[in-house]
């Protein structure tokens, strides 16, 4: 082969690999076309995708329960709780403050 | 309904640790991870101040807002929470935390991490409430057994207080009217919002006296 030739097979070689990026599809069509699994739509409030988190007053027995309220009473757990945020107080244990 | 919140008592907070132990003992949290730390500021000069931090479970939750998987998610209580099996561990909830709360267990070679870990509230996760699943994955849930965080109910000086803001903010207002200084909440006015939300924020324990 001609030196001329192999010059001219190297340029065409190197244009048609140029060209070769024209022809490419572009891989995101528009950002509506693209999936992340859980993303959330634009617009949407966070903290919808979980739900299915047990209630803390409900569900099954708990060896390690402390406060008198049955699983499910609501009311019962809001109060076994506050008395134990009371006990947080010593003015209220031990006494004194103002 | 109560809305759970932590208070640190800085003019209490001894810099004992015993939060920090607390918490991973409870909760079996492994090496690398801290879901509580307390951070001394003015360390060894006069004036110096400890403060307890973990996940302040902010009523307008900077992490949940940045989730790309969406895996937080909030109780009725107001602890926020998240899905370990929706989490990636991209670490954008570190970023956004203003607390540092995140943290991300080293899970194998070249740094890479695992999925995220926080404070609970000692509230798991959405695994049925005490099984060994949201145990492994959370730690214990407490608050379904009708106890408080067990770092805030470890504490020797009652500096870290866990529970119903309102009846937090009370116990504070007593402390600071009592003592007659020492007013400044550290962190609720980031955490709940200027005023603190509903329960009166910075000014939770009442102005300070004489001023």
């Amino acid at each position: 082969m001609k030196p001329l030739h192999a010059v001219s097979a190297l340029v065409a070689f190197g244009l048609a690999a140029m060209l070769a990026g024209c022809g490419e599809k572009p891989q995101l069509s528009s950002s509506a076309a693209v999936e992340v699994p859980g993303a959330r739509a634009p617009g949407e409030a966070a903290g919808n995708r979980v739900t299915r988190d047990t209630k803390a007053w409900d569900g099954d027995a708990l060896p390690h329960q402390a406060g008198n309220f049955e699983r499910g009473d609501h009311v019962g757990w809001e109060k076994a709780l506050d008395t134990r945020v009371q006990g947080q107080n010593e003015y209220v244990r031990i006494g004194g403050g103002k | 309904m109560a809305r759970m919140k932590f208070i640190c008592d800085t003019e209490r907070c001894i810099e004992c640790n015993s939060c920090v132990t607390a918490c991973k003992q409870e909760h079996e949290v492994p090496w690398g991870v801290n879901r509580r730390r307390v951070v001394t500021i003015n360390d060894g000069v006069p004036g110096e101040r400890s403060i307890s931090v973990a996940c302040m479970h902010c009523s307008d939750a900077p992490c949940m807002a940045v989730c790309p998987v969406d895996c937080f998610y909030r109780t009725d209580e107001g602890v926020v929470l998240h899905d370990k099996d929706l989490c990636i561990g991209c670490g954008y909830c570190f970023y956004a935390c203003p607390f540092g709360a995140p943290q991300f267990p080293q899970a194998g070679a070249f740094g890479m991490r695992g999925k995220m870990d926080k404070c609970t509230f000692c509230a798991g996760g959405p695994e049925a409430n005490g099984t060994e699943e949201e145990f492994r994955k959370y730690g214990r849930n407490r608050l379904a057994e009708g106890k408080l965080p067990v770092c805030a109910e470890m504490c020797s000086t009652k500096a870290l207080l866990g529970g119903d803001g309102e009846m937090l903010a009370n116990i504070y207002r007593q402390r600071v009217f009592t003592r007659g200084t020492g007013a400044e909440v550290w962190g609720w006015g980031t955490a709940y919002g200027p005023g603190g939300g509903q329960q009166g924020g910075q000014g939770a324990g009442g102005r300070r006296q004489g001023s």
